[in-house]
């Protein structure tokens, strides 16, 4: 009888609070949350003596200063900075000895055929960037937990012991990571090289043979070099 | 007692981890996400299409923290709070609550706000003794495409029109 209770009861339990918990919390916080729907009603009033017109008066304000930071989203993504001093931030400059020559400057004729190449190589580019930077930032993570664990695995044999174990764990999983950055990197590099040869085809028609050997082939290096994972 | 610290500690490691917010020790930080919504720009006006959060919020805790999630580093990020509330302080914290990133707070100004960039998620703490109601907004902008990064090409004048036409009157 008591185990039918005690059952009972953690049912009780364990139902009331999956199903409260949001509420709870939001309301323990006192947080009201704009809702998909409700976006488009805050957005259609105007009329700012009403709650609802007043809201959308603070949400133009907030727009308005937009306009003070960038003329556009590129542009204030431009002038960003990252969040934290530890965070990887992309960088696209390349170095006056491995910049490129492209022919076609502005004409039409040839433009459409450029800018599938470049996309393509735009694309790898970005891909590589930002896999460098989500292994940078996890490493970054990592070394510190790895850190803080082992100053405060010392405070106690069993919790060193344990942490061992997790340490094993996080080593492993970065362990995997360092894996999927490398087949990733194989991939990425490979659509850089598929980019570079079609822009070596498209210098071959419009301008001069033989453009990889003398342009593409030493740029193709320092990205391999650059993207390479080195530890 | 340790021990189950130490189980606390790597539970929340690595849950923390997987929902990539600031990690905390502390098993009564509960950070709430604000959830980003598709904004499509006002009256045809797309330059500032993304997605978009705008909380209010009356504080009952002297410290509130929330989350933003699913961001990727090509984003621009825009976060701002507003209020009357003079005793709000803001800070913005990346891999520890302990350790801002970035910190505001309304003593002179009814406005706050920073721009940044960041992969995966950014933690916003609030810390005030005050109960007045604060707003906070949140944009994040479309991701940035191949032609608004630096190009990797010398800034030279090549005649390409003129050897294609050649090209064509040849055939």
């Amino acid at each position: 009888m008591k185990i039918i209770i005690t059952v009972l009861f953690l049912v009780l339990y364990l139902h009331n609070n999956a199903q409260t918990y949001p509420t709870i919390q939001e309301q323990a916080e006192g947080v009201a949350q704009a809702a998909a729907d409700e976006w488009g009603a805050i957005r259609g009033n105007d009329d700012p003596t009403t709650p609802r017109g007043a809201i959308n008066a603070i949400i133009n304000s907030q727009f308005s200063t937009f306009g003070g930071l960038a003329d556009n989203a590129a542009g204030l993504w431009n002038s960003s900075n990252a969040l934290s001093n530890n965070d990887c931030s992309p960088e696209f400059s390349t170095s006056n000895d491995v910049l490129m020559t492209a022919a076609c400057r502005g004409a039409t004729e040839c433009e459409e055929d450029y800018t599938k190449a470049v996309d393509k190589m735009n694309g790898a580019r970005m891909a590589l960037e930002r896999m460098k930077c989500i292994y940078e930032n996890t490493k970054n993570f990592t070394t510190s937990a790895i850190a803080f664990g082992d100053s405060y695995s010392g405070f106690h044999a069993m919790s060193g012991a344990a942490w061992q174990v997790e340490r094993a764990k996080i080593n492993k999983s970065f362990s995997n990571l360092k894996q999927t950055y490398d087949r990733k990197y194989e991939e990425f590099i490979k659509l850089l090289k598929d980019g570079l040869l079609e822009f070596d085809g498209c210098e071959s028609r419009y301008a001069q043979a033989g453009w990889y050997q003398r342009y593409g082939f030493i740029y193709f290096e320092m990205m391999k070099t650059r993207y390479k994972r080195a530890d | 007692m340790h021990k189950i610290v130490s189980i606390l500690f790597f539970i929340l490691l690595f849950v923390i981890k997987s929902n990539a917010q600031p990690y905390t020790l502390d098993k009564k930080v509960k950070p709430i996400e604000l959830r980003l919504i598709e904004y499509n720009g006002e009256k045809g006006d797309t330059t500032w299409k993304g997605k978009v959060n705008f909380t209010t919020v009356t504080p009952q805790k002297d410290t509130t923290y929330f989350f933003v999630k699913g961001l990727s580093v090509y984003q621009p990020i825009y976060f701002s709070t507003t209020g009357k509330n003079k005793n709000l302080e803001i800070k913005l914290c990346k891999d520890t609550w302990k350790n801002s990133n970035q910190n505001g707070n309304l003593k002179t100004s009814d406005k706050w706000s920073a721009n940044f960039k960041t992969e995966g998620s950014f933690g916003i703490m609030m810390i005030t003794k005050s109960r007045e109601p604060y707003q906070m907004f949140t944009w994040v902008g479309k991701p940035i495409r191949g032609k608004d990064i630096a190009p990797p090409f010398k800034k030279q004048e090549v005649k390409a029109e003129k050897k294609s036409k050649t090209k064509t009157k040849k055939q």
